[in-house]
């Protein structure tokens, strides 16, 4: 190739500068996973010192793999995997289309793999059932004539030479999937409490600066369960997309299952208890003499403690005391009064209905503490192509380790009253098994009584 | 019975088989591989109902979840997928005489996942952040990665202590060795296995980045774990690179072959102890 004769690209083409680099990647690397990445510069003086607190400060070791020289490192890598690709996959291609018919008798004797065979038959009838025989395993002849002997050549998976480059062109998909999800997209966060609707998310990577949402998000409820152990269970957020106030998406999020509308994803990713802030469900049903109890009303609102609420139908509620542990988890004092008799107080335990009955109405409670979620907010143009490049690298994996090119001679050569054919190949991989596959096409042939062949 | 017992009969199996494979070698009597065989497959049948039992149980408490999901069941899985590796290749090669030394492996995890106490062997519920289908398929492709990297690694101290003690590091074909594997057919098993856990490897790395990325939005956040199985990686993306393009084999891709099994061991060990990350509850 051409740019060989410039020095630098001659040095991207060697092999051994690609082994420097990734190692030079490897060794950074390990050096990142020691120290600790991203604290703050007095985590950092507190722990190696203030002097060396600034000078890995400056040399970007407290956020080594977003430093200029780390990202420099992997471009360097990916300008090696382009430049060495350049270089050998013309190589590589002509040797795929090279003329292999041009080889001759001595060629094919050198070949460690070759099984001869004998035949009395006419010759005719020797070369087309030595064809038929190929054509049945699908290997597709191409054949020629020489003064004293035919030659007939094919090969399978010649291509599958190209399985290597295959894996280098998909660390490259990669690597561009990771740069256009970084120069196109974003990743944010929000808190949304419950019951209410955010309309702009906060970058991540740009001190909070807020982006506004093309559309309106709202947190109908958020919820943790935990197991028996006290362990958590789930943290679950049901999420409404609205444009112009129309519902168009509706999601009960959990923490392996994000929402993702107009191109971007709400990931569940954090919580928080809001002070003072409880979350109280009403229900009204009226008791019939029959017994059949008919709901007439559900409520749900946001309360404060010891702020008197008004509800409908003129029944007013108040949540006098958060609980004895001080946590303000209940158990919790209610006042309720309907103006249908005395008001009552009540206990109700955090997440529990309580139901009272007054006259034919029956009322039911349920209070909890109310939550903001914490939603990551990704937007991501590029995960689509690093998926295609995680694709591309397993078949190119699959193609490089275990497809072989396997090259196949026949020769038919009259020696006096006699034909001797030659079988004769070769296998860039798997040799043991290209063994086998001669072997099982001298015995089709064998096989093949109307050829009447026997071993040499 | 419960799944603790058959994983305990899984340890002693395993070390049976050991203890009979090496006296075959040492006593040079052929009919005690058969036995040693034998006892390999009932201790992997074994191992089997051990992780399948405890499934079940954790279905019984009400959790119900593969049992992949931390480093106890780790260990019993690897120990597992190292023995399964090494009939595949008892089979291939049609030889035992590697059965003593790389079942010695799955002896060891399983020994030192029951008798350690760095981490619980209880049957515990997941985290919300581990309850993805990703988790089977992530934990899977690595530890038929890892085993395959582990046989490598065992093999490769093998190949050198064969050739450092014979003095001579060519090998040269005697007939007294024809039953043994050859210095020839270890260093191709070694590359085999190198391919073999390469695969998997990157399979294990992919599902984890497609995991991170449906649980977290980001597939790639050189968290220590992560990052060490990049590095681990690139140390057998190496060992190839310099096979194909330079035809290493022998003494010298034994060594890469034991320095790519550290990176392994760290990856899987020393991270989860030593560094803190994401992937703090594979403890």
């Amino acid at each position: 190739m051409d740019f060989k004769e410039y020095s630098i690209a001659k040095l991207f083409t060697s092999v051994r500068f690609a082994i420097l680099i990734i190692s030079l990647i490897v060794l950074t690397s390990i050096i990142g996973t020691i120290i600790p990445q991203g604290q703050s510069l007095g985590f950092y003086a507190a722990k190696y010192g203030q002097e060396n607190a600034i000078i890995m400060e400056i040399l970007g070791f407290s956020n080594m793999y977003s430093a200029i020289w780390f990202q420099a490192l992997l471009l360097i890598l990916c300008n090696n995997l382009v430049i060495c690709s350049l270089d050998r996959i013309p190589q590589v291609l002509s040797f795929i289309k090279k003329d292999n018919l041009s080889a001759d008798i001595a060629k094919l004797m050198r070949n460690k793999d070759k099984i001869l065979l004998t035949s009395k038959k006419d010759r005719q009838l020797t070369e087309t059932g030595v064809q038929a025989v190929l054509e049945q395993k699908n290997w597709k002849v191409q054949t020629k004539r020489n003064t004293d002997y035919l030659l007939i050549f094919s090969e399978k998976q010649a291509w599958s030479r190209l399985g290597a480059y295959l894996v280098h062109i998909s660390i490259l998909v990669i690597f561009l999937g990771a740069l256009i999800g970084s120069s196109f997209g974003f990743k944010a966060s929000v808190m949304v409490p419950e019951g209410e609707t955010a309309t702009a998310i906060y970058s991540l990577n740009d001190e909070q600066a807020p982006i506004p949402l093309p559309f309106k998000l709202r947190c109908d409820a958020f919820d943790i369960e935990y197991y028996d152990n006290g362990m958590p269970k789930e943290y679950r957020s049901d999420l409404v997309a609205l444009e112009d106030d129309r519902v168009v998406m509706k999601k009960r999020i959990t923490v392996n299952d994000p929402l993702s509308y107009a191109g971007l994803t709400f990931y569940q990713s954090s919580y928080e208890p809001m002070q003072d802030q409880y979350v109280v469900e009403a229900s009204t049903q009226s008791i019939s003499k029959e017994n059949n109890r008919q709901t007439m009303i559900n409520q749900k609102f946001y309360a404060e403690p010891r702020k008197r609420q008004a509800l409908k139908d003129k029944q007013m509620l108040e949540i006098l005391e958060t609980g004895a542990d001080g946590h303000g988890h209940g158990p919790y004092k209610i006042w309720f009064d309907d103006e249908m008799g005395e008001p009552i107080q009540f206990f109700a335990e955090d997440k529990k209905s309580v139901t009272i009955e007054r006259g034919d109405l029956s009322y039911s409670f349920t209070v909890k503490q109310r939550y903001a979620t914490g939603l990551q907010v990704v937007k991501d143009p590029g995960v689509w192509i690093v998926y295609v490049g995680f694709a591309l690298m397993l078949f190119g994996l699959y193609v490089a380790f275990f497809m072989s090119h396997r090259r196949l001679w026949i020769a038919i050569q009259q020696t006096g009253a006699n034909f001797t054919i030659i079988l004769s190949g070769s296998s860039n991989k798997n040799k043991a098994g290209f063994s086998r596959t001669l072997e099982d096409i001298a015995t089709r042939l064998l096989n093949e009584k109307t050829l009447e062949l026997r071993r040499m | 019975m419960d799944s603790a017992q058959f994983l305990g009969y899984t340890t002693f199996l395993y070390l049976a088989a050991t203890i009979i494979y090496v006296g075959m070698l040492i006593f040079k009597i052929d009919r005690l591989g058969l036995l040693a065989t034998a006892l390999t497959i009932v201790g992997v049948s074994a191992n089997t109902i051990g992780i399948v039992l405890r499934w079940v149980e954790s279905y019984r408490q009400g959790i119900g979840y593969i049992p992949l999901s931390n480093m106890y069941e780790s260990l019993v899985f690897f120990a597992w997928t190292i023995a399964v590796t090494y009939l595949v290749i008892e089979r291939v090669y049609k030889t035992r005489y590697l059965g003593g030394y790389i079942l010695s492996f799955a002896f060891l995890a399983m020994a030192y996942a029951s008798i350690s106490t760095e981490f619980s062997k209880d049957i515990k519920p997941l985290l919300p952040a581990l309850q993805s289908n990703w988790l089977a398929a992530h934990v899977i492709t690595c530890f038929i990665g890892y085993a395959a990297f582990t046989i490598a690694g065992g093999l490769a101290i093998l190949y050198l202590i064969k050739t450092y003690s014979t003095g001579n590091i060519r090998y040269k074909a005697s007939v007294s060795e024809t039953k043994t594997p050859n210095l020839e057919q270890l260093d191709d098993i070694i590359y085999k296995m190198i391919i073999f856990g390469f695969l998997w490897l990157t399979v294990g790395i992919i599902t984890g980045a497609v995991w991170a990325n449906s649980a977290w939005g980001t597939y790639w956040s050189w968290d220590p774990k992560e990052t060490w199985s990049l590095i681990t990686w690139f140390v057998y993306a190496l060992a190839l690179h310099a096979r194909y393009t330079r035809g290493w084999s022998g003494t010298r891709m034994a060594w890469v072959a034991l320095v790519g099994f550290l990176s392994v061991i760290f990856t899987y060990y020393g991270v989860n102890f030593l560094l803190s990350g994401l992937h703090s509850y594979g403890g």
